[in-house]
């Protein structure tokens, strides 16, 4: 079962993960209330089960209630690749210096977990992975745990300096089993 | 781990100009064969964006799937449902494309419940002009499956649900003839039996297009 990003963010808040403040609303009105109470720039983002959100203009910056509530008019009732857009999520603009990928999955292929962390963040994945390969590290994470950090530090765009000691290995490491 | 989930994503985690590292986004999928496990989470599976027939029918234990089309289909294993909705669609394209309208498999056993439930759940679908109830028997005997349809028509009718949509049910495998007499012996006017899976999905895709 895939998740809202709002359901998502539940557990990821359970678990202690840093996230911005935000509220569920379903209609205008209640965006606008809530983008009241947040304060001054929020992000208006469409609830739907599908990839490409911000392209199809279901993500929307807004400064202040009004604006806030006009974006939700505008999102509200879209249809995002067969979605009808039912819900939006609410939350403070944040102010970004960097965007990061970081992922852990099941990979069937290979029977484990792995963990997937770029140093280009806010696109899809799959696109850095081909364009910029060094950008990205995809590491298992065996049952007795991995040097995963270091592995996740050594991803970067090719055009930043390495730091001393965190040179990427070629390839990755075999699971310890 | 801990949530039994199959995917973890944040696109973007990202350090904001203050200096916090915030998760922007975020991506969970749950294995829904661990959801036994975290009735916690169930709350999730109702939340808008899930199809309402689907969740009625998996509250009832069903496998089902709704598709776009008008033949309900219900058949027994899912190998055989899915070579079904080939058939119909196949059979359809004949028909001003009429496509299958779900999936559905009733597994084995095929009691009457599990039929009428999946009946149920057919038939209330707006969209369906037909059903095509497709087993072939195995394990399950189908003068059982057949049994199940019977009652689970006269359970609806009980109900006073509306089970006039034409219902095209072909037997095949074990005890296939003793089903086929069931069928045949209670006659009730909305069922039509046929011998062979072409046979069965042209006639269903016929009535769909005809109703």
């Amino acid at each position: 079962m895939d998740l809202h990003e709002y359901e998502a963010k539940q557990i990821f808040g359970e678990y202690g993960v840093a996230l911005v403040e935000g509220e569920i609303a379903d209609t205008p009105e209640r965006v606008a209330s809530v983008a009241g109470r947040l304060g001054r720039r929020v992000v208006v983002k469409a609830q739907v089960k599908t990839g490409g959100r911000g392209k199809a203009g279901g993500v929307r910056v807004a400064e202040g209630p009004a604006e806030a509530r006009a974006r939700a008019e505008e999102i509200l009732g879209m249809d995002i690749k067969g979605h009808t857009v039912h819900r939006v999520l609410v939350e403070e603009a944040s102010d970004i210096a960097e965007e990061y990928y970081f992922s852990f999955l099941l990979d069937r292929a290979h029977r484990e977990f792995i963990s997937i962390c770029s140093a280009r963040g806010g696109m899809e994945i799959e696109e850095v992975a081909a364009a910029e390969p060094d950008a990205v590290v995809r590491t298992p994470v065996g049952p007795q745990g991995w040097d995963v950090r270091r592995r996740w530090a050594s991803a970067r765009p090719p055009d930043s300096p390495r730091r001393s000691g965190t040179a990427p290995p070629r390839s990755s490491p075999p699971c310890g089993r | 781990m801990g949530e039994d989930a199959t995917l973890v994503e944040v696109n973007p985690l990202v350090r904001t100009a203050d200096g916090r590292v915030v998760a922007l986004d975020g991506k969970v999928t749950l294995d829904d064969n661990a959801a036994y496990r975290h009735t916690e989470r169930t709350p999730f599976t109702h939340g808008a964006g899930t199809d309402e027939r689907e969740l009625r029918a998996r509250e009832r234990g069903l496998n089902y799937v709704r598709l776009d089309g008008e033949v309900g289909v219900i058949g027994n294993g899912a190998g055989l449902v899915m070579s079904t909705l080939d058939v119909v669609a196949r059979a359809g394209e004949e028909h001003g494309g009429v496509r299958p309208a779900n999936f559905l498999d009733i597994g084995g056993g095929a009691s009457a419940e599990v039929m009428a439930n999946g009946l149920d759940v057919i038939l209330g679908d707006p969209a369906v002009r037909s059903v095509f109830v497709n087993v072939f028997g195995g394990i399950t005997a189908c003068d059982a499956v057949a049994n199940g349809v019977v009652q689970a028509l006269e359970l609806l009718e009980s109900r006073g649900e509306d089970v006039g949509k034409p219902l095209v049910v072909r037997l095949d495998g074990n005890s296939a003839e003793q089903g086929r007499q069931i069928l045949t012996a209670r006659a009730h006017p909305a069922v039509r039996q046929a011998d062979t899976m072409d046979g069965a999905a042209r006639l269903a895709a016929e009535l769909a297009a005809r109703n």
